[in-house]
C-alpha cells in the first residue's frame, strides 16, 4: 500500500513538474512573441506568384534596425501614406532597400515619391511592390507576372551591386545561369520555396511569428559567428573577407534581359556604396551600360555630394551603424528626388 | 573566448562535465587547472608560456618569503616578484608608449624604432592577482600555497583570468579545497548571474553601436549627439564590465567558486569616494591595500594624504592602457578623490542633487577615457562646451536602453539583499513576489531565479528567450579585455 500511494505520488509528481514547466515555456512563448512583434515583425503571406510578400493588411515594426512602421496592402504592395492616388501605375521593384521596413511609409522614397508626383506632374501612383532577398533574377523571372497584376506605365527597379552579383547566381533561389552561346536563363524556385510538407509548414509559421522569424535570423548569426572562431590564434587580425569578384558577373547581359522583360519601360535606381566614396566595378559597368544604350538610369552616388555635415549618410541607423545598413530617411529623401527628377526628364521627352 | 560566443557555453559545458568525474578534489583541480590552460591557449597559445612563468616565479619567490625570517632576505624576493611582474607588464603593455614619448625628446636621428608587440590577453589582471598573493605572503597575512598545481590553479582559474575580478590569493585559495562541481544550488545562482551578465553585455552591444561613431569622429557630430554619446558610453561601460563580471562570476559558481563582486550599483553613488567603492571593487581595493597604503596612505599627514590619493588615481588610469588619455582620467579622479576628502563634512548636498552630480561628473571623466587620442577628446569637449551644429545621429533605443537599466537598478536595490540583514521597505510585498517565484526567500547577493513555481520557470524561460534574441550578435570582445 505504502509502496503504491509513493509511486502514484512520484508520478503525480512528475505530471505537476510538467505541466508547470509546458505552462511556463507557453507564457514564455507568448512573451516571446509579443516582444519580437515590437522588435522586428514581417507577416508574410504566400502570394501564388510574387512568393512570400508582407501580407495584405499587415503593419510590420522594426526597432531593430532603424525604426519603422509600415502598412501594406494586396499583393504585396506598401500604403504610400497618402489618402488617395491617381494616375497612371507606376511599379518599384527592389529588395529589402525598397521594402524598407526600417522607416515609415511617408520616409521612404517612394512614398515621397508618390507625393512629389501627387504635387505635380507626370500624376502617376506609385505601387511599391520591393520584397527584402530579391534579386536581378527575381525581377527578370516575375516580369510577366508584375505587368499582368500591376499593368504599370513605367517601371523603377532598385539595384545594388550584389543584385547583379552573387545573389543573381545564388543556387539557393531564383537565379540566372549561363547557357551555351553566352545566354543567360532564369532557375525559379516555387513560389512556396523548395522542400517537402514539413518545410513548407515551418516556412509558413515563420512567416506568421515574430519570435520564429527572429530566432530563425539570431541562429544563422550565431552560425557565422561560430565559423569565424580561430582557435589557438584569436588573437590574430580577423581575415578580411574578400568580396565577390564584380568583373566576374555577366552584368550587361542581365541589365539587357531586364529591358527586355519590360519593354524597355524601365528606370534603374543603383544604390552605391557609401564608405569608400569610389565606383565599385559593377556600378562602373552599369553606368557604362546605360550611356551606352541611353537606358533611364539614376545613380545615388550622384546625390552623395548633398550629405554634408548636416545631412549624413545616406545609409545606417544610431541603432545598427553609420553609414552602412539600409537606406536612412536623408538616403530616401535623395532617392525619391532623383527618381522623381528623372521621371520628369521622361515626361518632358514624351515616354511618360 | 568571449563569453557570449556559443563556443564559451560549449567549452563550460565541457569543463562541468569533466569536473563530474569521480576524481577527488585533487584531481578535479587538475583538471580545472588544465580547462584554464586550455581557455588561455585558445585565445594564443604562445603566451600560455609567459602565464605559467610567471606563476611559477611567483610561486616560488613566495616559498622562499615564507621559509625565510629574514628581513633582508624576504625583501629580497618580494622585490624580485615585483620587478618581475612590472617588467613584465611593462615591456608589453607600456614599452612602445614610452618610447613615443622619449622620441618626442629625442632628435629625430636618434629615434628609437617601436616594436611589434602583442598584448597578452589578461596580463594587466593576472600580474595584479600574483603579486597580491608574493606581498600577502611576506605581509604575513597568508601563509603559501602548498603546490604550485594549486597555485597554478588560482593563477589560471578561467572565468576571471581575462578581464578580473581581481581575485586575491586569499579569497581563492582557501577554496581550492572544495570539492567543486555542478550542483542544483550552484546551477540556480551560476546560471542566474550567467544570464544577468548575458543581458548586460547585450545592452553594451546595442550601446555600442551608437556610441562608438560618435567617439571616433566627434567633430562630424552635433552637440546633442555628443551629449547623447557621453550618457551612452556611460552606461556601456557599466553593462559591458558588470556583464562581464556577472558572468565570470556566474561560471565561477557553476564550477564551486565563490568570486568577490565587483560592482555596486556605482552610479547610485552620492559623492566620487562612494563611487569608488562600488566600481571595479577589486581594482579599487587592490590599489588602496598595495599601492594607496604602502604610500603611507592617510598616516603621513593630509597634504601627503592628497598626494597619494591623487598618485594612485594616476597609476590606476595608467594600468587601463599606455595612454596620456587614461593618465588624464585617473588624474581627474584623484583631484576629485582629493577635494572630497578635504571638503570633509562641509557643504553636504543633499542624496538627489550629490547623485546625478556625481554621475555627470564621471560620464564626463569617461570622455578622456574613451576617446582615441588627445586631440579627439579635445574636439569631443569643444563640441559639446560649444553645442556646436553637425549631424544629429541620436536612437530612441538609447532612453530606451537607459530607461532599462534605471529601473533595473531600482529593482535590484530593493530585491538583493543579503542573508541576515534586516528587513526594508516593501519586503512584504517582495516576499510575496519571492514566494510566487521561487520555493524559499530571495537570498544572496543575486537574485535566484527558481524554477519551483510555474510563474518563476516562466520568468526565467520569458528571460533566456528574449536574451536569446535581442543580443546582438558579434565578436564584439568586452572593454576590459584591452586592459
Amino acid at each position: 500500500m505504502s509502496d503504491e500511494r509513493s509511486a502514484s505520488s512520484v508520478f503525480a509528481n512528475l505530471v505537476r513538474r510538467t505541466v508547470r514547466v509546458v505552462a511556463a515555456l507557453a507564457v514564455a512563448a507568448c512573451v516571446g512573441e509579443s516582444v519580437a512583434r515590437l522588435y522586428l515583425y514581417e507577416p508574410r503571406s504566400l502570394d501564388p506568384e510574387f512568393g512570400y510578400v508582407i501580407a495584405d493588411g499587415a503593419t510590420t515594426t522594426c526597432f531593430k534596425e532603424g525604426a519603422g512602421i509600415g502598412h501594406w496592402g494586396p499583393r504585396g504592395v506598401r500604403r504610400t501614406g497618402l489618402p488617395a492616388e491617381r494616375g497612371a501605375p507606376l511599379l518599384v521593384l527592389g529588395d529589402s532597400f525598397t521594402e524598407a521596413v526600417h522607416v515609415n511609409d511617408e520616409e521612404c522614397y517612394t512614398g515621397r515619391l508618390a507625393r512629389i508626383l501627387a504635387a505635380g506632374a507626370p500624376s502617376m501612383r506609385v505601387l511599391n511592390a520591393g520584397v527584402a532577398g530579391r534579386s536581378a533574377a527575381d525581377y527578370v523571372h516575375l516580369a510577366p507576372a508584375y505587368t499582368s497584376v500591376f499593368r504599370p506605365e513605367w517601371t523603377v527597379v532598385q539595384m545594388t551591386s550584389a543584385d547583379l552579383g552573387h545573389e543573381a547566381f545564388d543556387p539557393g533561389s531564383t537565379h540566372f545561369e549561363l547557357v551555351a552561346g553566352g545566354r543567360l536563363r532564369t532557375v525559379a524556385l516555387p513560389p512556396a520555396g523548395r522542400g517537402g510538407g514539413l518545410r513548407r509548414a515551418l516556412r509558413a509559421l515563420r512567416a506568421r511569428s515574430a519570435l520564429l522569424a527572429n530566432a530563425s535570423i539570431q541562429i544563422r548569426s550565431f552560425e557565422t559567428l561560430m565559423t569565424e572562431f580561430r582557435p589557438f590564434h584569436q588573437s590574430a587580425a580577423p581575415a578580411v573577407r574578400v568580396a565577390a569578384n564584380d568583373a566576374s558577373f555577366p552584368v550587361e547581359l542581365e541589365l539587357g534581359m531586364l529591358r527586355e522583360a519590360f519593354g524597355s519601360r524601365l528606370t534603374l535606381l543603383f544604390l552605391g556604396r557609401y564608405g569608400t566614396r569610389e565606383e565599385d566595378a559593377t556600378e562602373l559597368r552599369v553606368r557604362r551600360y546605360c550611356a551606352e544604350t541611353g537606358s533611364s538610369c539614376v545613380f545615388l552616388r550622384d546625390a552623395f555630394a548633398r550629405f554634408d555635415r548636416a545631412a549624413g549618410p545616406p545609409y545606417g541607423f544610431p541603432n545598427t551603424g553609420f553609414g552602412t545598413g539600409h537606406l536612412n530617411a536623408t538616403g530616401h529623401r535623395e532617392a525619391a528626388r532623383l527618381v522623381a527628377d528623372e521621371l520628369t526628364r521622361l515626361a518632358r521627352r514624351g515616354l511618360l | 573566448m568571449v563569453f557570449s560566443n556559443p563556443y564559451y557555453f560549449l567549452f563550460l559545458a565541457g569543463t562541468l562535465l569533466l569536473l563530474a568525474l569521480p576524481v577527488g578534489v585533487t584531481g578535479k583541480k587538475r583538471l580545472l587547472a588544465a580547462a584554464s590552460c586550455l581557455f588561455y591557449a585558445l585565445w594564443d597559445y604562445r603566451y600560455l608560456g609567459l602565464l605559467l612563468l610567471i606563476s611559477l616565479i611567483d610561486y616560488v619567490c613566495a616559498a622562499r618569503i615564507a621559509a625565510s625570517d629574514s628581513r633582508r632576505v624576504r625583501r629580497a624576493w618580494l622585490l624580485t616578484s615585483i620587478v618581475s611582474n612590472l617588467g613584465v607588464l611593462g615591456y608589453f603593455k607600456y614599452f612602445n608608449f614610452f618610447v613615443d614619448n622619449l622620441n618626442g625628446l629625442l632628435p629625430h636621428a636618434h629615434s628609437i624604432p617601436h616594436r611589434d608587440i602583442l598584448l597578452p590577453a589578461g596580463i594587466s589582471f593576472y600580474t595584479f592577482k600574483t603579486m597580491s598573493y608574493v606581498i600577502d605572503v611576506h605581509r604575513r597575512e597568508l601563509g603559501r600555497v602548498r603546490t604550485w598545481m594549486d597555485y597554478t590553479t588560482f593563477i589560471t582559474f578561467f572565468p576571471e583570468l581575462i578581464a578580473g575580478p581581481i581575485v586575491r590569493a586569499s579569497v581563492l585559495l582557501p577554496q581550492l579545497d572544495r570539492d567543486i562541481g555542478l550542483t542544483r544550488a550552484r546551477f540556480a545562482t551560476g546560471a542566474s548571474a550567467f544570464l544577468l551578465g548575458f543581458t548586460k553585455k547585450s545592452i553594451a552591444d546595442h550601446l555600442a553601436v551608437m556610441v562608438d561613431p560618435v567617439f571616433d569622429a566627434p567633430e562630424v557630430f552635433d552637440g546633442a549627439t555628443l551629449a547623447a554619446a557621453v550618457l551612452g558610453y556611460s552606461l556601456q561601460i557599466y553593462c559591458d564590465f558588470s556583464g562581464y563580471s556577472d558572468m565570470a562570476i556566474g561560471s565561477a559558481k557553476l564550477i564551486g567558486y565563490d568570486l568577490p563582486e565587483n560592482f555596486d550599483m556605482p552610479y547610485a553613488s552620492s559623492s566620487i569616494t562612494e563611487f569608488w567603492r562600488r566600481w571595479h571593487m577589486t581594482l579599487s581595493f587592490w590599489l588602496r591595500d598595495y599601492l594607496y597604503i604602502s604610500l603611507g596612505g592617510n598616516r603621513r599627514g593630509p597634504f601627503r594624504t592628497y598626494v597619494n590619493l591623487v598618485l594612485t588615481m594616476l597609476l590606476g588610469g595608467l594600468w587601463h592602457g599606455a595612454s596620456w588619455n587614461f593618465v588624464l582620467w585617473g588624474g581627474l579622479h584623484g583631484v576629485a578623490l582629493a577635494l572630497h576628502r578635504l571638503k570633509g563634512t562641509r557643504w553636504r548636498l543633499p542624496t538627489m542633487a550629490a547623485t546625478p552630480l556625481t554621475f555627470a561628473f564621471v560620464s564626463l571623466c569617461w570622455i578622456p577615457f574613451r576617446a582615441v587620442g588627445l586631440d579627439r577628446t579635445l574636439a569631443f569637449l569643444s563640441g559639446l562646451a560649444t553645442w556646436r551644429g553637425g549631424v544629429r545621429w541620436i536612437s530612441p533605443t538609447l532612453f530606451f536602453l537607459a530607461a532599462l537599466v534605471v529601473l533595473g537598478h531600482a529593482i535590484g536595490r530593493s530585491l538583493f539583499r543579503t542573508e541576515g540583514t534586516r528587513a526594508r521597505r516593501f519586503d512584504r510585498a517582495l516576499d510575496a513576489l519571492a514566494a510566487s517565484l521561487d520555493e524559499g526567500p530571495l537570498t544572496g547577493p543575486y537574485v535566484r531565479l527558481g524554477m519551483g513555481t510555474w510563474s518563476g520557470a516562466a520568468l526565467v524561460f520569458a528571460w533566456t528567450l528574449l536574451a536569446f534574441l535581442l543580443a546582438p550578435v558579434s565578436n564584439n570582445p568586452f572593454i576590459y579585455f584591452q586592459f
